[in-house]
This record gives C-alpha cells, sequence and structure tokens, in this order.
C-alpha cells in the first residue's frame, strides 16, 4: 500500500509563503499530475514529498508510514529530475545499478534487475556507455531505468520531458504513459505544459500561487473547472469567460439564478453557431478567423468583449461577417463573485 | 608647409578611395582581417612559449655544460655534456637533506591545503549562509599581506610555542599561502557539478558521506588533484619564509638562497636546474588532470 497523504503541509521562505496549506490524497498506484505557472509551489511540494526540502508544518503519509522527517535515504522513493542527473563517470548499467547496490541487494538480483529495467526501456544496447555519450533522449532513458529498478514506492518526477525536442517530448509521454500504467507505482509528476497533464494525469492537482486551484480527473478539470484560473489555465485557446447573457442562460436547464451569476464560462467548441438571426442566439462580429487544420479558430467581438469560437474548417466565415451564437446545452459553466464554479 | 599640403592630399583621397571600393572592401575585408588576426594569434604563442622555455633551456644547456663554456662565448648549443657541475652539486654538503626537507614541506602543505580547503570549498559551493560573501572575501584578503610583513612575527611566535625551524611548522605558513587558492578552485569545482547528482543519490540510499563519496567525489578528483599539486608548487618555490623560519632544517630555496650567493655560476645553475625539474615533471605527470579542471570549472 502506497497512498499518499499530504496533510496541512505549509511552506514558508522568509516572510514568502511558498506553500499555503496543501492537503492532497494520491490514491495507491495512482498517476497524479502536479499543473501549474512558474512559481506556483509545485516543484517545492515534490522536493518537500522527496525530503530534498523541509515544510515548515505539516505532515506526510505514504501508507501506514509517517515521512516527514525521514531523511530522502529512508523514504523508499525514487525521483527522476529535471536535468536527468544521470552520473557521469558510470556506465548506464552501473547508474541503474546504484541504489541497488547501495542497497547491497544480491549481484544476481541486481544483474536481472539492470537487464530488466533496461530492456524496458530500450537501451539495452547501450549499457556499458557514458553518459556523455547519449541523447539527450536516452539520459532520459536511464534516469526513469534507474528509478524503475529500484522498486520504489512512489516515484516522483520533475518535470521529465521539458528538456527534450518536441517530436522526442511526444513520443516519450506515450512511452512513460505505457510503462508507468503497467509499473503499478504510485507516481507524482511535476509539470507547466497542460497536454502532458491531460495526456499522462489519472488526477491532475491544479496549482495557483502555493495553493491547490482544482484536484480531478483531468476530463473534469477540462468540462467543469473549479475556478476561473484553472478554465483559463487549461485548454488552448483557453475557456471564454463573458458576462452572462440572459438569451442564453434561458436555454440553459441548469442555470442557476441569474442575479448569482457574476461570469459564465464556455469552451470555443462548445458554441453552435448560426448565419441567420435565430432565437436564443447572440450576434457576434468576426474580427480573425485562422483555419487551424483540424478546426477553424475565430477571435470575435461580443458586445464589449472579446470570444473565441471553433467551428468546423470548412465552414466559409469572412473577416468582419456578423454571426449567431449560442453555447451548447449544458456546456456553459457558472462562476461567482469569487470566481468560484457554482453548482447547478 | 609641405606636410601639411599632403596631409591633406592624403585626407581627400582617403574617403573616394573607400567609396570607390565598397564592395571589393566588403568582400576582402573579414578575409584579411581573419589573417592578421590569425598571425597575431601565432607570434603571441611563439613570443608565450620562448619566453618560458628559453630561460629553461639556458639552464639545461649550462648545467650540463663545463664551467669553461658557460663563461666562454659564443654559446654552443651542443655542449660537452659533462656532469660533472652537476656531480658536484649532488655532493654538496646539505643538498641531499634540504632536498628531503623541500619535498616535506611540500608534502605538508598539500595536505593540509586539501584536508582544510576542500571542505571550506565544499561548504562555499553548496550552501547559504549568513557572511558567505563577507567570509569568500576574507579568504581572498589573506593574499594580501605580504610574507616578509609576516615571517618576522610568525618567527617569534614559532619561537615561543616551540615550533621553530621545524617543517611542519613552516608547512603551516605555507599553507597559509596554498589555502585560499584551495578553497576557491574546489568551491569552482564543486559548484560545477549539478547538485541533483548529489540529491539523486541521497533518494537512492546514501547518506550525505556516501553521496559525497561515491558520485561528487570521483568527478571532483581531478581537480582536487590539480588543485593539490598547485599547493605543492606553492611551497616548493617559496623562499622568504623558509629562509627565516628555518636554520637547521632548510629548504632547497631556502638552502640555495643561503648557500649559492657566493658559489660560482655553474653551481647556480645547477641549483636551479634541480628546482625547476620536479615541478616541470610534476605539471607535466598532471597536465591532463589540469586541463580537466578547467573544463569543470568553465561549464
Amino acid at each position: 500500500m502506497s497512498a499518499i497523504q499530504i496533510s496541512a503541509v505549509r511552506k514558508q521562505f522568509g516572510k514568502q509563503e511558498i506553500l499555503k496549506s496543501i492537503d492532497l490524497e494520491i490514491r495507491d498506484k495512482e498517476f497524479t499530475v502536479l499543473l501549474g505557472p512558474s512559481g506556483c509551489g509545485k516543484s517545492t511540494l515534490l522536493r518537500i514529498i522527496a525530503g530534498l526540502e523541509y515544510e515548515s508544518s505539516g505532515s506526510i503519509r505514504i501508507g501506514d508510514r509517517e515521512i516527514t522527517s525521514l531523511a530522502p535515504r529512508d523514504r523508499r522513493i525514487a525521483m527522476v529530475f529535471q536535468n536527468y542527473a544521470v552520473f557521469p563517470h558510470m556506465t548506464v548499467a552501473e547508474n541503474i545499478a546504484f541504489g541497488l547496490r547501495v542497497r547491497k541487494d544480491s549481484e544476481a538480483h541486481i544483474q536481472r534487475k539492470v537487464k530488466e529495467t533496461a530492456e524496458l526501456m530500450h537501451i539495452e544496447d547501450r549499457l556499458d556507455h557514458y553518459s556523455g555519450q547519449l541523447s539527450g533522449g536516452q539520459r532520459q532513458r536511464v534516469a526513469v531505468a534507474r528509478a524503475l529498478a529500484m522498486e520504489p514506492e512512489v516515484l516522483l518526477m520533475d518535470e521529465p520531458l521539458s528538456n527534450l525536442d518536441a517530436l522526442l517530448r511526444l513520443e516519450m509521454r506515450a512511452e512513460l504513459k505505457t510503462i508507468l500504467s503497467a509499473s503499478d507505482t504510485t507516481t507524482i509528476y511535476v509539470t507547466h505544459d497542460q497536454v502532458e497533464a491531460m495526456s499522462l494525469a489519472d488526477r491532475i492537482a491544479v496549482m495557483k500561487g502555493g495553493e491547490i486551484e482544482q484536484y480531478a480527473p483531468p476530463s473534469e478539470i477540462y468540462h467543469y473547472p473549479a475556478t476561473e484560473f484553472v478554465g483559463s489555465f487549461i485548454g488552448n485557446p483557453p475557456m471564454n469567460f463573458i458576462l452572462p447573457d440572459t438569451r442564453w442562460t434561458q436555454s440553459q436547464p441548469n442555470a442557476p439564478t441569474l442575479s448569482r451569476i457574476h461570469k459564465c464560462g464556455i469552451r470555443p467548441e462548445d458554441f453552435e453557431v448560426r448565419f441567420e438571426p435565430t432565437e436564443h442566439f447572440s450576434p457576434v462580429r468576426v474580427l480573425v478567423s485562422e483555419l487551424l487544420g483540424s478546426h477553424k479558430q475565430l477571435t470575435a467581438r461580443f458586445g464589449d468583449e472579446m470570444i473565441r469560437v471553433n467551428v468546423p474548417s470548412d465552414l466559409d466565415i469572412a473577416n468582419g461577417s456578423d454571426i449567431h451564437v449560442r453555447p451548447m446545452t449544458e456546456k456553459m459553466r457558472f462562476y461567482d463573485q469569487t470566481g468560484h464554479l457554482m453548482s447547478a | 608647409m609641405k606636410s601639411s599640403s599632403s596631409e591633406a592630399v592624403m585626407s581627400s583621397s582617403l574617403p573616394s578611395e573607400a567609396s570607390a571600393r565598397p564592395l571589393e572592401q566588403i568582400a576582402h575585408k573579414p578575409r584579411r582581417h581573419d589573417m592578421a588576426w590569425k598571425w597575431l594569434f601565432r607570434a603571441g604563442v611563439a613570443i608565450l612559449v620562448l619566453w618560458v622555455l628559453v630561460p629553461i633551456a639556458l639552464l639545461m644547456l649550462n648545467s650540463i655544460s663545463t664551467p669553461e663554456q658557460i663563461s666562454g662565448w659564443p654559446k654552443t648549443l651542443t655542449p660537452a655534456l659533462s656532469f660533472e657541475t652537476l656531480d658536484f652539486f649532488w655532493h654538496y654538503q646539505g643538498v641531499i637533506s634540504a632536498l628531503g626537507n623541500s619535498l616535506l614541506a611540500a608534502g605538508f602543505t598539500m595536505v593540509i591545503a586539501i584536508v582544510l580547503g576542500a571542505p571550506a570549498g565544499y561548504a562555499l559551493a553548496r550552501f547559504v549562509f549568513p557572511g558567505m560573501n563577507a567570509y569568500r572575501m576574507i579568504i581572498i584578503l589573506s593574499r594580501a599581506f605580504p610574507m616578509p610583513l609576516l615571517a618576522l612575527p610568525l618567527a617569534v611566535i614559532f619561537i615561543r610555542v616551540g615550533i621553530d625551524d621545524s617543517i611542519l611548522g613552516l608547512a603551516m605558513v605555507h599553507a597559509t599561502l596554498a589555502l585560499p587558492f584551495a578553497v576557491l578552485i574546489t568551491s569552482s569545482l564543486f559548484m560545477g557539478i549539478p547538485v541533483e547528482l548529489e540529491e539523486a543519490a541521497w533518494l537512492m540510499g546514501c547518506n550525505r558521506w556516501q553521496a559525497f563519496r561515491r558520485v561528487v567525489l570521483p568527478l571532483a578528483a581531478p581537480g582536487i588533484t590539480a588543485s593539490a599539486v598547485f599547493a605543492f608548487v606553492i611551497s616548493w618555490n617559496e623562499v622568504f619564509a623558509s629562509a627565516i623560519l628555518t636554520v637547521q632544517n632548510r629548504t632547497l630555496t631556502a638552502f640555495l638562497v643561503q648557500s649559492l650567493s657566493e658559489s660560482p655560476a655553474e653551481i647556480k645553475y645547477a641549483g636551479g636546474l634541480i628546482l625547476v625539474v620536479p615541478a616541470l615533471l610534476f605539471l607535466f605527470a598532471i597536465r591532463k588532470y589540469l586541463f580537466s579542471m578547467w573544463g569543470i570549472s568553465n561549464r
């Protein structure tokens, strides 16, 4: 059992509060992504879990073990660093075996483990190489193999793909997903890349300013952003946040009382579009129409606000033309004065 | 009058010339420029190499020449190959023991400088602590006191404590000269080793010391060796403190200064050679590590 329980973890650096009482529960074998802009405290939280930094207060448990005050080596955690941290003076095989040798495992077990993880990460023909002879992607593979060889209770990954070029990143992402879901290791993964988070996570914890804004599965994060920040941070282009329009709210069965609604949130792809004036539809003027391959992205003026609307790529819409839009039923979200999602 | 008119002609002709062939200039200028730099660079390297090698060559030639050849003219590049002077020097009273003292003092200096300097360098590289910059400053400032100023008071203190005329006492003085370099070189060395390597080792079951020994030390070893040799050479070459703080147990430098000031020229050359050759050989042996040291600290 290696569920992780983070309770009221705070981190202060001088007067600056980097983490404001973080509570997070990660289930056994779950893949959790900490997602947020730089400076939101996600890496600090990860390093506190690893024991590389100390929390100002709070506690962390793995399974039924309290690890808050343990040294990193006693936590049974493995970590993959952003710069890989492959030991340059050891071969790939020695790197993978390092932790097992420190642990004084039997040599037979070490050899088997090295072979096994190297094959898993497709670096079995690189075992005698030094990290200087490897490409960035191969170093990344060594770092992951080294972590998995330890058979840790918890695997931590700190932006492991951010140093790879775009194509390699896609490839590694898919491979990591397969390998990690097969390994059944509880994983915490830090990234600022929302696509990476959406693709890998069982649950995403979106962080901002040292707090967790929302902790939920990717689809819920995407379709029901808990705050305006989450809606605008996730999705490209971000969710539209506009003043409520009575023509729309009447057609939405889940709409709360109009007076309490501060903003409406609608994803760009969740609009219905008409060329003729229609009941419950609002007129907007298209300012820019961009063909993005699979769809066309319109930037349009709606009253005093700007909205983004995605339409099928074969729809013929000229810049400056007027169209009529309405959010699809059930796709509109409502936010209160404080920017939080209102329950229907 | 004449010169001013010619200047006027020149200055008037220059812009027209420049405007007449701008294209040609653009095409040729970089190449000519490169060539000029290349030759300047080669000349600079040649001067530097000669600057170092010529005195050493003279030293070597003279120390294996006969006394007549040394004082004679013209000089020859093929001396009579006489080991007379070297042989005489070697059997000169006190040379062997002075050589031994020098080696001992340099060895002690090396050990003290690394044992004290490397941990300080590690602390400066890895930790942030109050007074860190002041500490760094003080280390550099300790080199600001001239040895002549320190040597006499030190001699007095050494006599009082009872470590006067001892190699260990001298090594302690030499270590104060070598320590700032040891601290600064090793700190830049440790800074060049990513802290994540250590953190990765901690997470894989190492305590601080194990992580240092298994990960940091192997990576820093070439640089540490280089700074140890540097400390050795500082002690080996130091003459002022050695001359004042030792009386019976002279180091080679102090011995040469004392005994050879009145000796004939050939003996001086032989003494010089004995001093230079070990330092050269030592540096030659560790040149690979010296290069890798710069490689690491430049990363």
